[in-house]
């Protein structure tokens, strides 16, 4: 049963097809249906090839399913083949586990709206690219799942259109993925010019034999995470995520939590062989992570639109990701990618309900004194804030202590203590989320306050589903101390990574213990922190804003970073374009167009004239050019 | 298998002619229809027969019927045309008040002509198939029997048809003289021996390229194209673009792609061919910019293609060459199948004008015809893109640049030409009221197989160009 594995991104695509022809004609809840029972069928599929893959014995090599063979010119080659192995078996599982309650959650979210077939197209569409772009077994093709994810990004960013900010920011997110896309793509050149092929196996076989220099590794690794800093926004290229908020909330959930923005994570864990080898490549990787996990949890402190400090959250998130891989724990930062995807669309899909309640009012200061109006939405929130702040017991906190663990234990003090930052930081912002929502006194307006409902069952289901799932997904990964052999994850993903120096952490019982303990109190005081701040004393905030002006001014127009990008490269592209089109374009090349199209159709009509329709003159010119061939010949 | 039964294929289809003749007499005027299922049937089957074929027999009858892979691809092709042309227009004779039974058998005798020439390597029997082929097409060209334009369509391919058998057959006569055999290894073997040929020689030679010249509709003896194209009925107009050519192409290929193998003596030929290439492509381009008549535009267009695929004969690539063919019978019949879509009873809507707007109003026929027309003007992903794609490669690596450059340049030109049709369709305001009879699953079933090819052959050419790399491997002797 096993062999089936390939058909788990086809079955979307499928469904997406139909939608698209026959969309604009079907019944609301058959698309809706359709949609969801595509997705419930790949993650069935996933679960039977996830069954089958545990059944094989150890070390037998992963299942490939070569369809066909795609392009073949010269020695290029790129097959359409599938792989199934523990790492895609993880991944497939959250793509569509938690892209089915999300497709779900949508019934309800989006039951309104007046493109409900486009939408669930698109969403169908999404889950074939990402599937894609994680089951590809070679570099080429998860190119262009890579490539498929950043359109369906685009374009359900820019779902509704019709709001110049949306398709504004759909625009903004395919323009920066462009960038970091580029350096993705010379990093695949590179790799068919020194490797030969983009098959993982035969890239791992070439880095195993040695013939892939150091320079060349680093080379390679960082042209490749380049387009894992568009993809997965992190430093420098995060610009876009914030603004990708503009989506449907289910959208920001799918795309902008779960899935599409950890596709650079799942990136370099597959290349893991080639960062260990460069070193300097997974260095960069660790640093960029860490930096960027601090940073944007900075900005996420002050923001008011509730689905922006989730955005800004996600950013650090995965930044905790990329710390996890650059310091060699693959499995770790996978891990964290795993339970974060519950946690986190969690976190949006319950801001979602809460937006619902109020009529898709964003800003926090509207909100207040939430609880008692949406009893099924608050405690599922309280339970995604807490997992991501890092709480015991809740899947958040092993995750987030084995990345740290580790990056400790591999004497990365200094991104170690950065990720202590952060995670006080996460503890706060979320804190202060939750307390504006749901506590405190209300501020609705009261025209939303009329309408507020709690959300239908179809968003309030999966909900409790996810938040379940934020609970107990972390018990599958449970740190060292408590019992050897308890990480079953670890073991689990040991096959695709490539061993490396520090592959096991070897820490003291006593000091992996300290360091659960300084994460714990770290995320209890970020937890304090905010509710001295929101609930005990309301006013320190705004004293803190007085006091120090240019510090909240700095964090809450997020240090001015997209300013800058458009005084240093966006007005000045659009100038030069601009002097360029006018100068040269207008100009020039149009000038030479007109001037040869006017001149070809002038020579067209002389000729069309000798197609005078009659046979003797026909008769003619058959004659004329026999002499003339005739002649040729002879002379 | 023996001498008889390699004439299966071929014997399949004439005796589908006679039969569907005899039986038009006895069927009333709206059952004609069934005549076309016959035919579809003994077509078919003959198919069938070429795929069993396909790893046997060779050669019959003293060399005079050759069954390899290569003149077997050719069969399927030019069987495939002809089912599309039987499907597409099953309807359309009805329409148009043509529904004479008779067109079912022409076409199978056509058919059956084009057989013979591709799988012979005698010139006398290639003349007889061509005969064959000629004359069912003379009377499909005038099957309008009360329309002026089908009439004198008709006569003008008779006579100048004529004119150009007239040039083949002395050809071959001269040919016989100068090297005492109609065959046609034999007859370039002469040309590779010899160094100085005699003039007898090289008339022969030239008045063949004439010959098939016009068959293929080369400048300067395309003349008759566009007024035939326009005057028969359209599903003839679209079998006239893609299965004769196809088969005059195949004669061309036995003739020229063994003689390129050694360089001797070939440069004059070359010559020729390449300068008829250049002005088919440019002269082909250029008057279609012109014109008002969508079927008028697809004729000219049609030149244009038959000059691409000389570039293909001159690089020598062979399997290039095949896999043209082969997404062009697909984007051609797509493209007029979408052309006789659109028509009602009595009424073709065939002017520029007519087209305004239908990318609206028929969204379905708009977007097929759409991709055709990208195809035929060469964008990616479309097969057209490929196809002109390995031809040009191929010559640039065979060192011809500079036709290369004209071809590159004269496609560009057509984009124009197509492009026009686009915008027609779907940035004009309509401006006339068309109505089509939209009843037609047969032809909605050939427009879909068309795109269906279209596209498959430009993502996934793999398969495809696996069987065309078997099919030429005989011309390699």
């Amino acid at each position: 049963m096993t062999e089936i594995f390939w058909l788990i991104p086809f079955i979307p695509a499928i469904s997406s097809f139909i939608l698209v022809i026959f969309g604009s004609k079907l019944p609301r809840k058959y698309i809706s249906f359709q949609a969801c029972f595509a997705v419930f069928i790949s993650f069935a599929i996933t679960i039977i090839s996830f069954v089958g893959l545990m059944q094989m014995p150890q070390g037998s090599s992963p299942l490939v399913k070569n369809l066909f063979s795609w392009i073949q010119s010269g020695s290029f080659k790129a097959d359409l083949s599938f792989q199934f192995d523990p790492l895609t078996a993880v991944m497939c599982f959250v793509v569509t586990g938690v892209g089915l309650l999300i497709h779900i959650y949508s019934i309800g979210y989006m039951a309104e709206d007046k493109s409900y077939a486009r939408f669930f197209t698109l969403m169908n569409l999404f889950t074939f690219s990402m599937l894609i772009l994680v089951m590809a077994s070679n570099l080429v093709l998860m190119f262009v799942g890579w490539e498929g994810v950043g359109f369906c990004s685009y374009i359900l960013i820019g779902f509704w259109y019709e709001k110049h900010s949306a398709a504004n920011a759909g625009k903004k997110a395919f323009i920066v993925n462009r960038i970091g896309d580029a350096g993705f793509l010379l990093g695949i050149f590179f790799i068919f010019i020194h490797v030969g092929s983009g098959e993982f196996s035969a890239i791992n076989e070439a880095i195993a034999g040695g013939s892939i220099t150091q320079g060349i590794a680093t080379l390679i690794a960082l042209l490749l995470f380049a387009g894992a800093t568009g993809k997965s926004a992190q430093i420098p290229l995060y610009v876009w995520l914030p603004d990708a908020m503009e989506g449907p909330t289910p959208v920001s959930a799918l795309i902008h939590a779960a899935t599409m923005v950890t596709a650079g994570v799942y990136m370099v864990a597959r290349m893991n062989a080639l960062y260990t080898l460069s070193g300097t490549g997974a260095n960069v990787v660790a640093i960029i992570g860490a930096v960027t996990a601090i940073y944007a949890a900075t900005m996420a402190l002050v923001q008011n639109d509730i689905k922006r400090v989730l955005a800004y959250s996600t950013i650090s998130q995965i930044g905790y990701m990329f710390i996890g891989c650059g310091v060699g724990a693959y499995a770790a930062g996978i891990f964290h990618l795993y339970t974060h995807a519950f946690f986190k669309s969690l976190l949006f899909l319950a801001a979602g309900s809460v937006i619902h309640a109020l009529s898709g009012e964003l800003d926090m200061r509207k909100m207040g004194g939430l609880r008692k109006y949406l009893p099924i939405t608050y405690p599922v929130f309280l339970i995604g804030a807490i997992a991501i702040a890092g709480v015991p017991f809740l899947s958040g906190f092993f995750s987030k202590d084995a990345i740290l663990t580790s990056a400790y234990a591999r004497g990365q003090y200094g991104i170690w203590l950065l990720g202590i930052l952060g995670a006080i930081l996460t503890a706060f912002y979320m804190f202060r989320l939750i307390f504006l929502t749901f506590y405190g006194k209300e501020r609705l307006e009261p025209e939303t306050k009329a309408h507020l409902h709690e959300s239908p069952k179809s968003m309030t289901i999966p909900l409790v589903i996810l938040a379940f799932f934020s609970v107990v997904a972390g018990y599958i990964g449970m740190p060292v101390v408590l019992g050897k052999n308890i990480n079953w994850f670890n073991s689990f993903l040991a096959p695709i990574i490539h061993g490396g120096p520090g592959h096991e952490a070897h820490l003291s019982i006593g000091t992996e213990w300290l360091l659960i303990l300084v994460s714990v109190l770290v995320a209890l005081t970020g937890i304090y922190l905010a509710y001295v701040f929101y609930l005990k004393k309301p006013e320190i905030p705004k004293k803190l804003v007085s006091r120090f002006p240019f510090l909240y001014k700095l964090l809450y127009n997020k240090y001015y970073v997209d300013e800058i990008y458009n005084a240093t490269f966006v007005n000045p592209t659009i100038k030069g374009s601009k002097f360029v089109y006018k100068n040269f374009d207008l100009k020039i090349i149009d000038g030479a167009v007109n001037g040869s199209a006017s001149a070809t159709g002038f020579f067209g009509l002389i000729l069309s004239r000798l197609h005078t329709g009659l046979i003797k003159d026909y008769a003619l010119v058959f004659l004329l050019g026999a002499i003339i061939l005739i002649g040729y010949l002879i002379f | 298998m023996n001498t008889y039964t390699a004439l299966y294929p071929i014997l399949t289809i004439v005796t589908g002619a006679l039969l569907i003749i005899l039986l038009e007499v006895f069927l009333k005027k709206e059952k004609k229809d069934y005549l076309g299922f016959i035919a579809v049937l003994f077509l078919l089957a003959s198919g069938a027969e070429c795929i069993k074929f396909w790893n046997k027999g060779f050669s019959y009858f003293e060399g005079t019927l050759l069954l390899d892979k290569f003149a077997l691809f050719f069969f399927l092709i030019m069987i495939l045309t002809v089912i599309f042309i039987t499907l597409i227009s099953l309807k359309y004779l009805s329409l148009q008040h043509t529904d004479h039974g008779e067109y079912y058998g022409l076409l199978l005798f056509a058919l059956s002509g084009m057989m013979i020439m591709v799988s012979s390597r005698d010139f006398l029997v290639i003349f007889l198939g061509l005969e064959v082929l000629s004359m069912a097409s003379y009377a499909l060209a005038g099957l309008k029997r009360d329309d002026e334009r089908s009439s004198e369509a008709a006569i003008k391919y008779f006579l100048l048809g004529s004119f150009a058998s007239a040039f083949l057959v002395f050809g071959i006569a001269l040919l016989y003289g100068a090297v005492f055999s109609t065959d046609i290894s034999t007859i370039m073997n002469f040309f590779h021996v010899e160094t100085n040929f005699s003039l007898m020689a090289l008339t022969g030679m030239a008045f063949i390229i004439i010959g098939f010249g016009f068959k293929i509709a080369v400048v300067p003896f395309h003349m008759w194209t566009p007024d035939v194209y326009q005057g028969s009925p359209t599903p003839v107009t679209a079998f006239f673009s893609v299965g004769p050519k196809a088969a005059g192409f195949a004669v061309l290929m036995r003739i020229f792609f063994p003689f390129w193998k050694e360089a001797v003596n070939s440069e004059i030929f070359f010559h020729i061919l390449w300068i008829l290439s250049v002005l088919t492509m440019v002269v082909g381009n250029l008057v279609a910019l012109r014109q008002k008549n969508v079927k008028r535009i697809l004729a000219y267009s049609s030149i244009a293609h038959a000059g691409y695929i000389l570039v293909a004969i001159l690089a020598g690539d062979n399997s290039g060459l095949l896999f043209y063919l082969t997404v062009y019978l697909f984007m051609n019949i797509g493209a007029f199948s979408a052309v006789i879509a659109l028509s009602r009873k009595g009424k073709e809507f065939l002017e520029l004008e007519d087209y305004s707007g239908i990318g609206f109003r028929y969204p379905w026929i708009g977007a097929t015809f759409t991709v055709f027309l990208f195809s035929l003007a060469g964008f990616p992903p479309t097969g057209g893109f490929l196809a002109k794609f390995y031809i040009f490669s191929s010559a640039v690596h065979k060192g011809l640049v500079p036709l290369v450059i004209i071809g590159v340049l004269a496609s560009l030109i057509s984009v124009f030409y197509y492009l026009r049709i686009v915008i027609y369709m779907y940035m004009r305001e309509p401006t006339r009221n068309v109505v089509i009879f939209s009843y037609n699953p047969a032809l909605f079933l050939v427009l879909f197989l068309c795109l269906y090819g279209v596209l498959m052959l430009g993502i996934f050419p793999g398969n495809i160009l696996l069987y065309i790399k078997q099919a030429v491997a005989p011309l390699a002797f």
